[in-house]
């Protein structure tokens, strides 16, 4: 049985007439990086507050490592929530120190993680020289002091060009190889995709989706298809009873089909009726489809 | 304690905004004090040129009197603390650190006792430079010094410590309570100013005189002087422990409050 983390029960948090979290239940176990997704204003901000102490919940509760959570949890715990928050005017390096500080633990861990994050040459620095990527490693690298076993990030990227979203991407995987929890929230897709191994689909406050990024884009089998006469193509993929969704996507057909029946045997099918396919491809679902899907479904 | 104590100055050691209001606010007493004297010396001179038969010293400097003197005229100052410490807590606010304070480890109550310990350590500050300039002023005033003279009345710096602390924790609150330093610092002056010197005139002294401003000013009260005496106005020249009591309630009150509030908002 895996090490439960994060238990989170029947969370809820109003403000005023809006819903921002909803009766949101979920598990998080040890050594997984779950990506927390959904479209901005869904509670995924409101969530990590809320389990990191800065928001007071309307409703519910939640346990950190099966204890009541405390600012002795908490320092287990190291979190960026929005944007890198720091001391304009303080150096990168003191802000780390009271971090350092408030965590209570000893300076001798800041210059490793100054060294991850790439910030040495810039420690003595003042904070508010800093680029918006060089604020956003300061923050990951103060979410790295005192070797927490759970770290939090939200929107990690936000605002990077494709080079720093890159540099942070490979950062967070990089971490995550060393067997850390790690929650990351993300409206982007890709990001989540490519980073972690679970994901929790959020909307409007409510859970849409806990599970494995694997197990979302698995089933079921979608094949790319293409014919010279695509009339005829279209008129015999809807005679077979294995195909349950037919999509139209500029040249080809995406073609849905039933579990265990496989793009081969519709080939076979489909020369049986004299199309010759010009084209015949699996495609892997991706979450981004898949993310739509639900959010359409409700 | 400590702990929190040493955060809090890695947090200021480098806030230059601080250490200019800080340093002007010293630059400020040191000049007002040892300026006045000058002053009152010029006019002892001129009065002594004058009259026929040699007049006493003023006492204005001389120990033990000095503490009351120095005490109750330092107040009019103590605005300026209020400056920073409303700085203080509204960067915290601005910066937003506020809440990556509590999410790195901070509890609620961790947060407000590093605030108000720094408070205590301003205010001990500001007592110590009074009694540096108070014991120097003195010395140079005073014939005849003996300890009984140098601590006597030193209740007066006790009470001068209480009077600041309370005003500061009561700015501190207003800052807390809006979070913006603009804002904060023109409600305490339209509090300071008009709002309660308004309500005290239409309300009886018995009640008015336990408003925050009235109960925190008169803690010290006005010294005596030759001419007030000749109108036959007598003020209090001592400090009641009634009076110390009502401020130390306004500093629990103000810490309270502000604790109350730090519970139940969002960061």
């Amino acid at each position: 049985m895996e090490e439960t983390v994060l238990s989170i029960q029947h969370l809820s948090k109003n403000y005023g007439r809006i819903r921002a979290v909803d009766d949101l239940s979920l598990d998080v176990h040890k050594g997984n990086v779950y990506g927390i997704l959904g479209p901005n204003g869904s509670g995924k901000t409101t969530t990590l507050g809320i389990i990191l102490s800065v928001i007071n919940p309307s409703g519910g509760e939640f346990s950190w490592f099966g204890k009541i959570p405390t600012k002795e949890t908490r320092k287990h715990i190291g979190a960026i929530l929005e944007v890198p928050i720091f001391y304009p005017y303080l150096s990168g390096e003191k802000n780390l120190k009271i971090i350092a500080d408030i965590k209570s633990c000893s300076y001798d861990g800041i210059a490793d993680v100054l060294q991850t994050v790439d910030l040495t040459e810039r420690k003595k620095s003042k904070f508010k020289t800093y680029s918006l990527g060089m604020k956003q490693r300061l923050a990951i690298a103060a979410a790295l002091i005192g070797d927490p076993e759970v770290l939090i990030f939200d929107e990690p990227t936000n605002g990077l060009d494709p080079q720093g979203i890159a540099e942070i991407r490979e950062l967070i995987i990089r971490i995550a190889v060393h067997g850390k929890t790690i929650i990351l929230a993300s409206h982007l897709l890709d990001e989540v995709q490519k980073t972690c191994s679970h994901v929790v689909i959020l909307d409007k406050g409510k859970n849409l989706f806990a599970g494995k990024v694997s197990e979302l884009t698995a089933a079921p089998m979608h094949v790319e298809v293409g014919a010279e006469n695509m009339e005829d193509l279209e008129k015999y993929l809807n005679e077979n009873e294995n195909v349950i969704g037919i999509e139209k996507e500029n040249m080809i057909l995406v073609v849905k089909l039933k579990e265990g029946y496989k793009g081969a045997a519709l080939n076979e099918f489909l020369l049986s009726k004299g199309v010759l396919l010009t084209h015949l491809g699996a495609r892997k679902k991706s979450l981004e489809k898949y993310f739509l899907e639900l959010l359409a479904e409700k | 304690m400590i702990r929190l104590l040493k955060i809090e100055f890695k947090k200021i050691s480098s806030n230059r905004t601080f250490w200019i209001l800080s340093g002007l606010y010293a630059l400020l007493i040191i000049l007002f004090f040892f300026g006045i004297q000058s002053v009152i010396d010029d006019l002892a001179e001129e009065a002594n040129k004058k009259s026929p038969i040699p007049l006493p010293g003023l006492s204005a400097y001389s120990l033990p009197d000095i503490w009351h003197n120095l005490t109750y005229i330092a107040g009019y100052f103590k605005i300026f603390l209020a400056v920073i410490v409303i700085i203080l807590i509204t960067n915290e606010y601005t910066y937003k650190t506020i809440r990556q304070n509590v999410i790195s480890g901070f509890s609620r109550w961790d947060f407000l006792k590093s605030k108000l310990l720094t408070i205590g350590v301003i205010s001990l500050a500001a007592t110590i430079l009074v009694f540096i300039i108070g014991l120097i002023l003195g010395l140079i005033h005073t014939e005849d010094i003996s300890a009984g003279k140098i601590f006597g009345k030193s209740e007066f710096l006790l009470a001068y410590f209480l009077e600041i602390y309370a005003f500061l924790t009561f700015a501190f609150f207003i800052g807390f309570l809006v979070k913006r330093s603009g804002l904060a610092l023109g409600l305490l002056l339209l509090y300071y100013y008009i709002l309660e010197p308004v309500a005290r005139y239409k309300l009886p002294d018995e009640v008015g005189n336990y408003f925050p401003k009235k109960a925190i000013g008169t803690l010290i009260d006005i010294p005596n002087t030759s001419i007030m005496r000749l109108f036959g106005v007598e003020f209090q020249d001592y400090i009641s422990l009634i009076d110390a009591l009502v401020v130390v309630a306004y500093i629990l009150l103000f810490g309270g409050l502000s604790y109350w509030i730090l519970k139940k908002r969002d960061l």
